[in-house]
């Protein structure tokens, strides 16, 4: 997984990716509850260790750049 | 880099002046890995006033939380994340116009997220002042103005390096080339940084 820290372009994706993931938690914790909003974080934060997971060994191990 | 290995008695190409330059990982630029250094430090501490937070929630286990006679502004919160959350796209804008030459572009992005962000902190400074608690009453209290006082600070100091970066682009520092907007590209960086805490402490406080 790259870095978001090493650009501005990379940093502002984390804070849509984080902003879209607030919304659904935002909406339930303010019409169910915020049982229901501490529900939605969980099944968010599984389902991104689970892509992030997958993600990863798509990827592979990389060979280290020519220096 | 060059002045080092420029034998004694000739001149270098660029007349480099001062200590030859540091070595650095060809990976990644020094001013960045500073920000990022720095800004990893800076999660922690939000961290740590998180676990704060979670430690009294839990053990303050007696009734409603927030407890009886705090009402928290939602809706003002509300507000306020969606113009925090909008200067980022701003700064962004303003990243992507001088990446393409457009010095206009960037002039305004950084100005409108100055704004944004004098707007956010004018707003929560009124909010304080409207809430009818102080830091003083009881838990609840310390770690609500300890957590978003925090915040607070954070967007101050990064409305102080936005205007660094407008004086800087309003006298025509910046240009397309990676180097020469770094100026902005680092406060850029904790500008967003500053807007996924603020989202994180918004859900967190005034949401769960």
């Amino acid at each position: 997984m790259d870095n978001p820290l090493r650009s501005e372009a990379a940093m502002f994706r984390v804070v849509v990716l984080v902003g879209i993931a607030a919304v659904p938690v935002i909406a339930l914790g303010l019409l169910a509850g915020a049982a229901w909003a501490l529900g939605a974080i969980v099944l968010e934060l599984a389902v991104s260790v689970v892509l992030l997971r997958r993600r990863s060994r798509a990827a592979g191990v990389q060979p280290p750049p020519p220096t | 880099m060059e002045s080092a290995s420029v034998p004694a008695g000739h001149a270098p190409a660029d007349h480099h002046h001062g200590p030859p330059e540091a070595h650095q990982s060809s990976r990644i630029d020094r001013a960045t890995l500073g920000i990022l250094i720095f800004i990893v430090s800076e999660a922690m501490l939000f961290g740590a006033f998180f676990a704060s937070y979670f430690f009294l929630r839990v053990v303050s286990n007696e009734g409603p939380w927030p407890p009886e006679g705090f009402e928290l502004p939602v809706a003002i919160a509300g507000v306020n994340t969606a113009i925090l959350v909008s200067s980022s796209f701003t700064i962004h804008w303003a990243l992507e116009s001088i990446r393409k030459g457009n010095r206009r572009g960037l002039q305004l992005g950084l100005m409108a997220t100055w704004l944004l962000g004098a707007a956010f902190l004018f707003i929560q400074l009124n909010e304080y002042i409207h809430i009818g608690f102080s830091a003083r009453d009881g838990a609840f209290g310390s770690i609500f103005y300890g957590l978003t006082g925090l915040h607070g600070a954070h967007v101050f100091i990064g409305l102080l390096l936005l205007t660094f970066a407008n004086l800087r682009a309003f006298r025509g520092h910046f240009g397309p080339e990676a180097k020469s907007h770094l100026g902005v590209e680092l406060p850029g960086i904790y500008w967003h940084f500053v807007d996924v805490m603020w989202i994180i402490v918004f859900t967190v406080v005034y949401i769960l």
